[in-house]
């Protein structure tokens, strides 16, 4: 990954904190971080540090009570949610279209929907209301939908926690596919060091509310290679687990 | 499934059935003036068919229930939204509405005829609007309550406009709302209005219920109240149970 490109996304120094019975509870206390063009970022950290709050400030849901977001207005931002997040009363390829209608053009749309929806094996359930398929078809319309605006950065919140294993590789390998074809960045919150070291250019691992970076470690083998036994992966796996992840 | 049906609709006309039959036999056993018999109030309803009357009291009785329910419908979903969108609203106008809604209609129609006159379509009007449109209101504000935010954050995410968000996630979360107070509005609305044409009116089926009563012709009664309990029929499971399929679709489809 070429490292000199320009960043997409910048943060300084956010602060956040939400009302609290008793006071305030301050969830971030002067973050920073750069994501830069074509990166893939995740960010890994103890429950409830305040990483969705991160991704829902840069998503332009929440407002900052201190420090700087430089992104341009104009950045194509999609989000894939914990939970799908769904329209029940629309059909899978409608919830599909509604969103890609504000960025791209109806031939284009329709031409990104049927193929990301072919290699997702959800193009026979196309007229099919949410409530009729399954958590992990619903899972993956998700993914579907976020990557089917073209978006120039991608925020990912624990996108295949409750997908099984081999759906879960075939997901990360859409993603992995998606990203080298269209080169956006990706911000990827996660319980999973495997999932981070598998996916990441750059792991991020954040402190316990408030929330800092404690650690940023660079990933350097490329990623066809990376799996236990090399070394570099293991050292980084055991360092994102003692870091307290998932805990 | 189609076996179902079949065997439901079956056991509801045998219930039906058995009513009449009942009726039959205690109508056998009493006067007219007392118990008019089944047949005496088919023979009322054709009497009526055939002088004209059936037709034009119920027209009248038709429009002013659809006007005062049309405005309580459009007064309801507003004053909802309002009151959503406007917290200070809310605390304001809920206990107002509340009380709207305690009051007993035979108030309300004391002081419609008071204000408006007997004999006018105002009165009616009136009754039919103050009784349903907390109905509206209430099924309507909780329907709003029940909006999804995190679908509105989703929307605003991919830069959906307002516009679109009402469009695609305010408006089929209300509908099954809208529908449903629709449906509870509309039994209120028949019943008021001939209620308040009953009281304070020279037309209308309600008019022509007090005008049996007070010719002691029960079986113009009987035959009445056959005929809005057939409108009510008509509606609640003609147009309203259309609707309710139509609102619901994506849960039941299969």
């Amino acid at each position: 990954m070429n490292r000199e490109q320009q960043a997409v996304l910048e943060l300084k120094q956010i602060h956040k904190s939400f009302a609290a019975a008793g006071g305030r509870l301050k969830v971030l206390a002067g973050l920073s971080l750069r994501l830069y063009h074509g990166e893939i970022v995740a960010l890994v950290g103890p429950s409830g540090c305040g990483k969705t709050t991160l991704l829902n400030i840069i998503a332009g849901q929440l407002r900052v009570d201190r420090g700087e977001l430089d992104k341009s207005p104009e950045l194509r931002t999609a989000y894939v949610f914990q939970e799908p997040r769904l329209l029940p009363w629309k059909t899978v390829e409608a919830n599909i279209a509604l969103v890609q209608q504000n960025f791209l053009t109806s031939d284009e749309a329709r031409d990104f929907r049927s193929r990301l929806l072919e290699e997702t094996g959800l193009a026979a359930y196309k007229d099919a209301y949410p409530l009729q398929l399954s958590g992990g078809q619903r899972q993956r319309l998700e993914l579907v939908r976020a990557l089917a605006v073209r978006p120039q950065l991608l925020l990912m919140d624990e996108p295949f926690q409750s997908v099984d294993l081999a759906l879960r590789h075939q997901l990360q390998k859409l993603v992995l596919d998606e990203q080298t074809s269209e080169q956006f960045s990706i911000l990827l919150v996660t319980h999973s060091p495997e999932e981070a070291v598998l996916l990441a250019d750059r792991v991020l691992i954040l402190s316990d509310k408030p929330a800092v970076i404690l650690r940023e470690i660079t990933i350097s083998t490329p990623r066809p290679n990376r799996s236990y036994k090399n070394e570099e992966i293991a050292l980084i796996s055991e360092e994102i687990l003692r870091a307290g992840v998932g805990s | 499934m189609r076996n179902s049906i079949f065997t439901k609709a079956a056991i509801s006309a045998a219930g039906i059935l058995a009513v009449l039959a009942l009726w039959q036999a205690l109508a056998a056993k009493y006067p007219p003036l007392i118990l008019p018999s089944p047949v005496e109030t088919l023979e009322a309803l054709v009497e009526l068919w055939q002088s004209g009357r059936l037709w034009a009291n119920s027209l009248i009785t038709f429009q002013r229930t659809l006007a005062g329910f049309g405005l309580a419908f459009l007064a309801g979903i507003a004053v909802a939204l309002t009151l959503h969108a406007f917290s200070f609203c809310r605390w304001m106008l809920q206990p107002l509405i509340t009380i709207v809604q305690i009051i007993p209609p035979v108030v309300w129609i004391i002081l419609a005829v008071i204000w408006f006159g007997v004999a006018k379509d105002t009165t009616v009007i009136f009754l039919v609007f103050v009784v349903t449109f907390p109905v509206v209101f209430i099924n309507v504000f909780s329907g709003f309550g029940g909006i999804d935010a995190k679908l509105v954050e989703m929307a605003e995410v991919y830069r959906c406009s307002p516009a679109q968000v009402i469009i695609h996630v305010y408006l089929p979360s209300l509908l099954p709302h809208l529908v449903s107070a629709a449906s509870v509005g509309l039994a209120f609305a028949w019943k008021s209005a001939v209620f308040a044409e009953f009281i304070g009116s020279s037309s209308g089926v309600g008019f022509a219920l007090s005008m049996a009563y007070s010719n002691l012709e029960t079986e113009k009664v009987f035959a009445w109240t056959v005929i809005l309990i057939v409108v009510m029929f008509a509606f609640e499971y003609g147009v309203l149970g259309a609707a309710k399929r139509r609102a619901t679709r994506w849960v039941h489809h299969e």
